[in-house]
């Protein structure tokens, strides 16, 4: 038993250094074809302009236990730029009115800041911080990060069927050496380049967590945003899933809604 | 004049709260607010003062209320009341409204510019010890001797938010007068301070109008912010005022002040290096003495993530207070080292424990504290704070509150 699991363990080491030839692209053309895919997802997905929306959270523990969150979220598109996000705390009541600002950039850092309205102080946070939790849950600062393009590099590895349609599987690494993971496998849609699965790789190598994504909605006839993510983590059983509603398009909002000062408004 | 205020705001409040059925509903006006009751134990009797002040529980229960409501896409009106009653000290059973204000933006060719009109708190700072420069807000002293509780404060309040920073203008036509424990509660003076025959150095009393102004700016890793201050200082001294007879009572002295100050919040690779500094002029040190000085404080925070393998983390931070008035500072911070470790184990309950010492470098001054605080349900939690005052060297500002150590459990119910 012992011999044949080696013997298993010789042929699956053998597969990743002999990939099978199905794939006939060279390596060059999979981190072409894998950025192009990333950037063609990404690019069908500008243009929105804004949105808010409700983000409900619910923690799962392995005893099955939960825990529930509940945010106001405000996204806005700058061109040239990485989006600005703006979390507004509502659930449970002890952290209710304190407010998450995030400027996302391209090739440096996100710059991150708390509003804490039992003193009305704005805090910047510890951009170090990238692998803590998010509230308690299964997602990290991180995570929450939007994916911009210049953050990793890419590969194409293979396509697969995914929830009855076809799918791309492409490797991305991440670029910051801050980041939690050696690597992520990102599942894409052939039809509309949306995202149906993550799997997360930590340092080790190890698959620390998958994000699974679903219920997708078609907005203003040509933006696709899902309803429910379940971010589940491999190595400590727990589970965390996302439930998005009430988005509201294109609203009254700019860079002045994204500022230290407005943080202070936000209560 | 605050009791009218008071009033008012509650008038405000109840009539708005009435129609609440529809007001909830809405997303425009909002209600929410906490309720906590907190205990707390001290376990010595007090070096000074009455039998009132001797070994017990105290209990104590608070409310605040809010309320905001958004009047129009620019335009939004925020309250915040508070009652505390106390068991033993009538001093610290009061009300105060925290927050009472308008708030209207709008965009200029300039950046977006923001007005507040009423109560408000302004918070100007960086480090965790001790907030040196923030002085827009009278502390409410009586509610925890940590200093970190404030009065609302009467402000007109201008922001304008440029590409080259933010600028900040405060008109504060009137000063509270800060609150002290009480002849019957515990943390309190070992005499008795008359906060009715307080003393101004102006002929406007409490009407004189201070001025604020602040500018602050984001440059990389940096946050800095310079201000100013000019008007009636929030820190008192103390006179003895002879005419009340005996026992002998003391009345709060404001003086006429001016500050200027910095603030600096450097951010790099888990690292925070923090900064504040002043220059304060017209201020009596602990002599009586009018003496101008310089003060700072300054450190770092370094952060550990996934703590051992898990989500918890653990925040060490260190900071040196130092006030050139040494023996003749009115503060504990005249130079003192802060040392703190803060551990947040990121779980369901958001559990933390923060244990912190201040050390006194020109005494043997000691004080701990040790902090702990949990969910224990989505409306309920749990902070329970340890004070060990006892080793206070007897040439310490603080050393009346040498017995003064104490325990808190609170419990706080958010509805």
């Amino acid at each position: 038993m012992k011999k044949f699991a080696s013997s298993l363990a010789i042929v699956s080491l053998l597969g990743l250094v002999f990939p099978p030839l199905v794939h006939a692209e060279t390596e060059e053309e999979a981190v072409a074809k894998g950025l192009e895919i990333a950037q063609t997802a990404q690019d069908v997905k500008k243009g929105f302009g804004n949105y808010i929306a409700k983000q409900i959270m619910v923690l799962k523990d392995r005893k099955g236990r939960e825990s529930k969150r509940e945010l106001r979220v405000q996204i806005l598109e700058v061109e040239e730029q990485g989006d600005r996000i703006l979390f507004l705390f509502e659930e449970p009541r002890d952290v209710r009115g304190t407010a998450l600002l995030i400027h996302s950039n391209e090739d440096q850092p996100d710059d991150q800041w708390f509003f804490l309205p039992a003193t009305n102080r704005v805090t910047r946070l510890n951009s170090a911080g990238q692998s803590k939790s998010f509230m308690g849950s299964e997602f990290s600062y991180e995570d929450m990060n939007p994916p911009e393009i210049s953050k990793f590099t890419y590969k194409y590895l293979r396509d697969e069927t995914c929830e009855d349609l076809n799918c791309t599987v492409s490797e991305r690494v991440p670029v910051s050496k801050g980041s939690n993971y050696s690597r992520q496998l990102v599942w894409h849609d052939d039809e509309a380049y949306r995202v149906w699965k993550i799997e997360y790789y930590d340092r080790r190598g190890d698959h620390l967590k998958t994000l699974t994504v679903s219920d997708y909605e078609q907005y203003l006839d040509e933006y696709w945003f899902a309803q429910t993510m379940v971010m589940t983590n491999h190595v400590n059983g727990k589970s965390t899933t996302l439930n998005w509603s009430e988005f509201e398009f294109r609203v009254d909002l700019d860079e002045d809604d994204f500022t230290q000062t407005s943080l202070r408004r936000t209560r | 004049m605050l009791r009218t205020l008071l009033l008012l705001t509650l008038g405000i409040y109840l009539s708005l709260t009435v129609n609440l059925g529809i007001a909830t509903a809405s997303d425009d006006i909002e209600f929410s607010g906490t309720i906590a009751l907190e205990p707390r134990w001290f376990w010595d009797d007090s070096l000074f003062g009455s039998d009132s002040r001797d070994k017990g529980i105290s209990n104590s229960v608070y409310v605040m209320p809010e309320l905001h409501a958004k009047l129009t896409e620019n335009t939004s009106l925020r309250l915040v009341g508070f009652y505390r009653y106390d068991e033993t000290d009538r001093d610290r059973t009061r009300g105060d409204i925290r927050e009472a204000y308008l708030v209207h933006f709008r965009p200029t060719p300039f950046g977006e510019l923001e007005m507040r009109v009423g109560l408000g708190r302004v918070f100007w700072g960086a480090t965790e010890s001790q907030h040196l420069i923030d002085i827009v807000n009278q502390t409410d002293l009586v509610e925890n001797p940590n200093e970190e509780f404030k009065l609302g404060q009467p402000m007109i309040h201008f922001t304008l938010s440029t590409e080259s920073g933010v600028f900040e203008l405060f008109g504060l036509p009137f000063h509270r007068q800060r609150t002290f424990p009480g002849p019957d509660g515990r943390l309190g003076f070992p005499f008795l301070i008359d906060t009715d025959s307080v003393v101004y150095d102006n002929v406007y009393d409490e009407r004189h109008f201070d001025v604020a102004f602040r500018y602050s700016h984001t440059f990389g890793y940096l946050d800095a912010g310079i201000s100013g201050f000019v008007g009636t200082n929030r820190e008192p001294s103390f006179e003895p005022n002879f005419a009340s007879g005996l026992p002998l009572t003391f009345s709060p002295f404001y003086a006429q002040i001016s500050q200027t100050s910095i603030d600096l919040r450097i951010q790099h690779s888990g690292w925070l290096l923090k900064f504040e500094g002043l220059r304060r002029t017209g201020a009596l040190n602990r002599l009586g003495n009018t003496e101008d000085y310089t003060a700072f404080v300054g450190g770092f925070e370094y952060s550990f993530f996934s703590l051992f393998g898990t989500v918890a983390d653990m925040t060490l931070v260190a900071e040196w207070s130092f006030d050139e008035r040494r023996e003749r500072a009115t503060t504990r911070f005249d130079n003192d080292l802060f040392l703190a470790s803060r551990v947040s184990f990121n779980d369901f309950q958001g559990t933390t424990i923060t244990a912190s010492a201040l050390l006194g470098n020109d005494n043997d001054s000691a004080i701990a504290s040790l902090e702990f605080s949990r969910r224990i349900s989505e409306r309920i939690s749990v902070t329970t704070e340890l004070v060990l005052l006892n080793e206070i060297a007897s040439d310490d500002v603080l050393f009346p509150l040498k017995n003064d150590s104490y325990l808190e459990v609170g419990l706080t119910y958010g509805f």
